[in-house]
């Protein structure tokens, strides 16, 4: 690797800014050039990750990701913690009733799987 | 079979128990695992040392974190790592790794986790106490000075190396020396020949094959000496990350006999090993490595595990936790990096040696390399006078060795030495699981520094000191009784046994 994930998403931010707009396409191409070039897309997880924690981070932004069965019913407030939210809703049959809700990196899991996993493990303890 | 009503209740009740509240968790997901190591991100808020979980397909694995780096955290798996994939969720318990301890182990095989590996009957966890695994060893306001023997029922240790409870004390030496034998002999010594209560024994494995494991315990059952023994065992095919935890998992079961004020000794089996299986984990987190690729905080591994083996004072139970760390060197070298390491840390080493093994001097301790810093104070008097003399004689003995070879031309001064000191160490030879009570070994020693069995024929000593122990158990067993009651050699005592051994070579020499 020739540069940490930390360091391409430095390089990155800091060329977004002195882009203008218009040229952003242009830019964001020329950047997965770079990373082929140095060999570095085999990181492309760790990189992609430490970029879009940059991002967040530099907007002052917190990503909430909000799963449920059906429809996106919820209404999550646009500020938590002093920082912006950014929705993501997520429908998952999996979770089969109630939500999960993700706000960086904790997890608030009121969902039916996860009380029938509770019961399960319980029950069958002993 | 329980009646509907009954069982529903309990199935209403258990029901209660069970939190149906939203759970709130910290987590993040695996970006890497292999070789025992997992790579997380995310984890925001996790601290070090804590407990992780993986949930996997087939259950919960158990992680501990090990490096809080900048974007990532890494994580040494307790369990193995092929269920864990790319990806998956990891959440933070919020707990530091700790294990069940309690009366009900003592007799038991468990793992580094403290969970039972010898097909028995689970743990009834409600009679157990939490323990964590790392702790703070207890402080200067809380110590004594050794000051209580701990009888390891073989002559050349408890004569010229005395140890005493609370001590740490190395057991060092090349494979194939008896390292491990003497620890046995040790534990098993502490049944009838503890010379007071009976320590709870803790043999740690780390490293070790399952076969040897699974051979000392059931020489331990066959002794007896399982009914006060805790055999904690990480095996060679264990994972790492166990192998790096069972000697803290040992010494915290130890910690918590020491807190309720009685004796405990932990055998560590052998520590090189545990330096390996941490060589490796903190090579795979990618920490820098140092000095035989060991990574910078070696020293610290061993220093803060030993540190914890101590005598309590009164206020604070009197209790006493000794240690007895074994290290395997190769070819010799106690010069290499960890077995420095660990002769610095601990209060005396014993040293075994291979030329004296194979020349069947067994145990082949080498008294002279071999040091006990604090033991002696916790001798009894009655061993002390004998083995001030007999330390001085085996000195004089090796001096004087050399010249052996030559033979012919030495004066008699010379020659008596060198014949004492060949009794000498005949008489501290001694076959494996045949522990000798304190007093035997104070009446054996005695006659042998005294010159009483310079009559005896060198070749012929170890037979001599059978029978003669078997004469005095037959026909002077007040002597013995006294020595044992008294811990003194007393005027009185010292004329009975040189009578006895008139008598028995009058009666029975050759």
């Amino acid at each position: 690797m020739s540069h940490s994930p930390k360091q391409y998403s430095q390089i990155f931010l800091s060329f977004l800014e002195r882009t203008p707009a218009s040229e952003h396409k242009k830019f964001i191409r020329s950047f997965a050039e770079l990373l082929e070039e140095n060999n570095d897309l085999k990181n492309e997880d760790e990189i992609l990750f430490a970029i879009e924690q940059a991002l967040y981070h530099h907007q002052n932004k917190i990503k909430v990701e909000v799963t449920e069965r059906k429809s996106n019913s919820v209404s999550v407030p646009k500020k938590i913690a002093g920082k912006d939210t950014e929705v993501r809703n997520m429908i998952d049959p999996v979770v089969l009733g109630g939500l999960r809700i993700k706000i960086g990196d904790t997890v608030i899991d009121n969902s039916l799987q996860t009380r029938i996993k509770n019961l399960k493990n319980a029950l069958t303890k002993n | 079979m329980k009646d509907t009503e009954s069982i529903l209740n309990e199935l209403k009740k258990e029901i209660a128990d069970i939190k149906s509240g939203p759970t709130i968790s910290n987590v993040g997901e695996v970006l890497r695992v292999g070789d025992g190591v997992a790579i997380i991100r995310g984890l925001s808020e996790v601290r070090y040392s804590e407990m992780l979980e993986f949930e996997t397909k087939e259950g919960k694995i158990l992680g501990l974190t090990l490096n809080l780096e900048e974007s990532s955290v890494g994580a040494i798996v307790l369990g193995s790592t092929e269920k864990i994939k790319e990806g998956q969720t990891v959440k933070a318990t919020g707990n530091i790794l700790s294990i069940p301890v309690g009366e009900n182990l003592i007799g038991r095989v468990i793992n580094a986790l403290g969970e039972p590996i010898d097909g028995g009957p689970a743990l009834d966890q409600s009679k157990m106490k939490s323990y964590l695994l790392e702790r703070i060893a207890p402080g200067v306001i809380t110590r004594q000075s050794v000051n209580t023997p701990l009888q390891t029922g073989i002559k050349a240790i408890d004569a010229a190396i005395p140890i005493g409870r609370g001590q740490r004390e190395l057991i060092i030496g090349d494979r194939q020396t008896g390292k491990t034998a003497i620890a046995i002999d040790t534990i098993i010594n502490q049944g009838e020949n503890s010379g007071g209560t009976v320590p709870i024994c803790i043999y740690v494995a780390i490293g070790q094959k399952e076969s040897k494991v699974a051979q000392i315990v059931e020489k331990l059952k066959q002794s007896g000496a399982m009914k006060y023994s805790i055999v904690v065992s990480a095996g060679a095919s264990a994972p790492a990350a166990l192998q790096y935890l069972a000697p803290y998992a040992g010494c915290a079961i130890g910690e918590y006999f020491m807190e309720k004020g009685q004796d405990a000794l932990v055998v560590y089996d052998d520590l090189s090993k545990h330096a390996w299986a941490y060589r490796q984990i903190s090579l795979l987190l990618r920490r820098p490595p140092g000095r035989e690729a060991y990574p910078g905080d070696i020293f610290y591994l061993h220093s803060r595990l030993l540190e914890r083996a101590a005598k309590l004072n009164k206020d604070f139970g009197g209790g006493s936790l000794t240690a007895l760390p074994i290290i395997e060197t190769q070819l010799g070298d106690i010069s290499a990096y960890v077995p420095t390491n660990v002769i610095s840390i601990t209060d005396g080493q014993i040293y075994l040696e291979p030329e004296l093994f194979y020349q069947g001097i067994r145990p082949a301790v080498n008294v002279g390399l071999s040091v006990s810093r604090v033991g002696s104070a916790a001798q009894t008097k009655a061993m002390k006078k004998v083995a001030g003399t007999l330390r001085l004689e085996l000195a004089q003995f090796r001096e004087l060795a050399a010249f052996a070879q030559f033979g012919q031309d030495l004066d008699s001064a010379t020659r008596i030495k060198i014949d004492r000191g060949r009794r000498l160490t005949e008489i501290l030879k001694q076959p494996q699981y045949l522990n000798m009570p304190f007093e035997k070994q104070v009446a054996s020693i005695y006659v042998a520094t005294n010159g009483l069995i310079d009559s005896v024929n060198i070749d012929q000593v170890s037979s001599f000191e059978q029978n003669f122990l078997k004469f005095l158990d037959n026909n002077y067993s007040n002597v013995l009784k006294d020595l044992r009651d008294k811990k003194e050699l007393t005027e009185e005592i010292q004329i009975q046994l040189k009578a006895a051994v008139e008598d028995y070579l009058k009666n029975y020499g050759n």
